[in-house]
């Protein structure tokens, strides 16, 4: 465990240095930008707008980063062979899988929290208020959401090698992850037996994304209050536990995958 | 890891994928026993539907998609050419695509709802948003309040509606084209008094660019009339 810590230490270094978070901050800075132009556009509505659109940005910074991280890492990899000097080390295979996995989180954590940080001042700048328990809980579980898609990415990157593959893989599963819960319930209002039989069987097996949008289900400011109940810590935690346990059945399965490929 | 028989490691798989497709499933069920906003295709869909508003709810985005649906609803509304297509009638499909999204987006509904009542005069329309409004959100008085001036307004009973305006306006987040509507009544009714000290409070009070606009040129109309 101490390994992969070290490793994933190094890994967020590394991408440090590879200057990827410039590109990262200039595209988060710019997704600011966009939330605080659609919420003058929206008038009134302003600070829901900023908010809603500023946690949408947070989602897709946070899923940008994790494929940006695994994709230089997966160049370096193959095209650089930078990963037969690690493990020509004591170091287990999976040891530096679970690093990379590390290393990609430590850095969307720190985008995500940027991002949030620059959400606070603009609200700030334009005379609303973000800071509030429900806003932080949910970029924390688009943060979440992150950390699964870091795993899903880090499988495909050991499956497809090649890096636009990798991408396109990891990018159609996150649409996916989104849609499945309501295909389902489409597919079950039509009536649709086949196909109903196969959008189950990719619910079950692609990451859930809608559970970690607490965007929807919470009520972010007072605006969206549904009879005023709030939510027992219980609905909070059950899916900080899927993430976790999805997460980790990828893992295995990556690290399976890696295991069995020649380097 | 290197030494695990195959069969274990993937039986392992199978079994913490069976445990996170529950947690899901008990993740979901806990919280829209308390509070979410209804799946995609649980309420009927309205009759015209953005490809935005319907992507946004098969991706479980419909706070976003009701909030981009509220901002063409308003850049339509600002259009002034869009006045000929029946006295703004694209506002109406706008209204129900917001509420079909975010039956919870108050104020979008609110907004909806005075615009098409109080100001295009497509009172049924208004009306059964706002009874399906508060269906949907018994809690929140603000679109019982709505309703009693639109119904006095569609029975032609202007001094009640007139009167219900004047407590909507009260309200410290109300749309602010509510203001600029009791003000213009006023004018059109010709009370020339009630016209100046009207708008001299929200000259006072008021922030809003265009509202202030309008109070000068309101206050410049009563003072042609001598008040």
């Amino acid at each position: 465990m101490r390994q992969s810590w070290v490793i994933g230490i190094n890994i967020f270094r590394q991408l440090l240095r590879n200057r990827i978070l410039t590109v990262l901050a200039i595209f988060a800075l710019a997704m600011g930008g966009l939330s605080v132009f659609l919420g003058e556009l929206g008038q009134e509505s302003e600070a829901r707008l900023g908010r809603d659109f500023g946690l949408l940005g947070v989602e897709w910074i946070g899923y940008i980063t994790v494929l940006l991280c695994h994709v230089v890492l997966l160049f370096e990899e193959t095209e650089l062979k930078t990963i037969t000097m690690l493990l020509v080390k004591p170091v287990a295979r999976w040891q530096y899988l679970l690093g990379k996995l590390v290393g990609s989180s430590l850095l969307a954590a720190l985008n995500v929290a940027g991002l949030v940080l620059v959400l606070l001042l603009v609200g700030w700048a334009r005379g609303y208020s973000l800071a509030s328990l429900p806003f932080f809980l949910a970029a924390f579980f688009l943060l979440w959401q992150s950390v699964v898609m870091s795993a899903v990415v880090l499988l495909f990157s050991v499956l497809a090698s090649t890096v636009p593959a990798c991408v396109v893989y990891s990018t159609f599963t996150f649409f996916l992850g989104h849609f499945t819960g309501n295909l389902v319930e489409w597919m079950a209002k039509l009536n649709e037996g086949a196909a109903l039989v196969l959008v189950r069987v990719l619910y079950y097996l692609l990451p859930n994304l809608a559970i970690f949008n607490l965007s929807d289900s919470l009520p972010l400011g007072g605006e969206n209050i549904k009879t005023g109940i709030a939510l027992s810590a219980a609905s909070f935690l059950w899916p900080l536990a899927y993430g976790a346990i999805y997460a980790l059945a990828v893992l295995l399965l990556a690290a399976w995958q890696y295991q069995r490929k020649e380097i | 890891m290197e030494r695990l028989p195959l069969s274990r490691l993937l039986l392992i798989i199978a079994l913490l994928l069976l445990v996170a497709a529950a947690l899901a499933g008990i993740a979901r069920q806990s919280r829209r026993d308390q509070a979410e906003l209804p799946l995609a295709f649980l309420t009927p869909a309205p009759p015209k539907l953005s490809a935005f508003g319907f992507t946004g709810a098969l991706a479980g985005m419909r706070r976003v998609a009701a909030d981009w649906a509220y901002i063409e609803m308003l850049q339509y509304y600002g259009t002034g050419r869009n006045r000929l297509d029946c006295g703004f009638q694209g506002v109406i499909p706008f209204a129900e695509e917001i509420f079909w999204l975010d039956p919870h987006f108050r104020f979008g509904i609110l907004y909806t709802a005075a615009i098409l009542g109080f100001n295009e005069g497509h009172l049924p329309e208004a009306i059964s948003l706002l009874q399906r409004a508060a269906r949907t959100d018994p809690g929140y008085p603000r679109y019982r309040l709505y309703l009693a001036g639109l119904t006095y307004r569609k029975a032609h009973d202007n001094p009640r509606a007139l009167q219900i305006l004047e407590l909507m306006v009260q309200e410290p987040d109300r749309p602010e084209i509510l203001v600029r509507t009791l003000g213009n009544l006023y004018i059109k009714n010709k009370d020339w008094p009630k016209v100046r000290a009207y708008w001299r409070r929200v000259v006072m009070t008021d922030k809003d660019p265009r509202t202030l606009w309008e109070a000068r040129l309101a206050l410049a109309q009563a003072a042609q009339h001598g008040y």
